[in-house]
């Protein structure tokens, strides 16, 4: 938690508790004020922070792998294979390690956290009142936007004859017509079903 | 609400200014719970309880202050 937070925590409780046991300050200006400024405004406040450290907690690695469901994919960005797409994004910090799976599991468009989020309801739902199915699913095929959005301009990615052979390639994967994964170039991430016994990597060794 | 308002209408506002405050506190203590735990079910938590709650706290506040200037 944020030390921010915690001392706007601090605050408001202190303030809520004395104006519950001593209302009768309420009688005058200045405790209507405090009344206002306690009861209404740091809470309101706090309240907004809260939310706002709720949905970043969200964000992380270690906030996905509470749930079951998702351990074998946490464990493939482990394995020790320099072609496995999900791991050479995790291990060499392609991605930010501690919101691995957000980086690439958001839409990188207008309201892309929020429908990422609305989503993550609808797990909650399936998790402790639906059927979880032994398979999991994207909704929707893996869109190149969320890969572009780092790769695009980058070097390497630019450097690949592969992505620009004739000027209708770029086009297409811009579009979506032409998969980065789907049409073959790239071996679709997390397929967790055929890492059993594949090598791992720790962290902090070569 | 003032020094001479009638003793009846200052016991019942400073009433409800402690439940609103109670409410508030409530949610308040629901939110540092929640804050503390990294589980999906903690924000919901936060928001259907701790949130639900603080906010009928601040509304019943905001009630007291209407009904304090009648």
């Amino acid at each position: 938690m944020q030390p921010e937070l915690i001392a706007l925590l601090v605050v408001s409780l202190a303030l809520l508790l004395f104006l519950a046991v001593r209302p009768s300050v309420t009688r005058g200006p200045g405790g209507r004020a405090l009344a206002f400024l306690g009861v209404f405004l740091l809470p309101g406040i706090t309240l907004f922070a809260g939310f706002e450290q709720h949905m970043e907690s969200s964000k992380t690695k270690q906030f996905c792998m509470t749930c079951h469901v998702m351990r074998d994919y946490g464990k493939s960005l482990m394995v020790d294979d320099n072609e496995y797409i999900p791991a050479v994004h995790y291990q060499n910090n392609y991605v930010p390690r501690e919101k691995a799976c957000f980086t690439c599991h958001t839409d990188y468009a207008m309201y892309g956290d929020l429908r990422a989020k609305l989503r993550g309801l609808r797990h909650l739902y399936v998790q402790y009142v639906g059927t979880v199915p032994d398979t999991i699913k994207l909704y929707t095929p893996f869109q190149n936007r969320e890969c572009l959005h780092c790769h695009g301009e980058s070097r390497k990615f630019l450097a690949n004859s592969g992505h620009h052979d004739d000027d209708t390639t770029m086009v297409a994967m811009q579009s979506g017509r032409l998969s980065c994964m789907a049409s073959g170039c790239h071996d679709v991430a997390h397929d967790v079903h055929e890492l059993k016994g594949a090598p791992m990597w720790s962290e902090g060794t070569k | 609400m003032s020094e001479f308002a009638p003793p009846h209408r200052q016991v019942v506002a400073e009433r409800r200014i402690r439940i609103a405050a109670s409410l508030v506190l409530v949610g308040m203590v629901i939110e540092v719970v929640s804050l503390n735990i990294l589980h999906p079910l903690s924000f919901l938590l936060f928001l259907g309880v701790g949130g639900l709650t603080a906010a009928v706290g601040i509304a019943w506040f905001l009630l007291a202050l209407l009904k304090a200037g009648e």
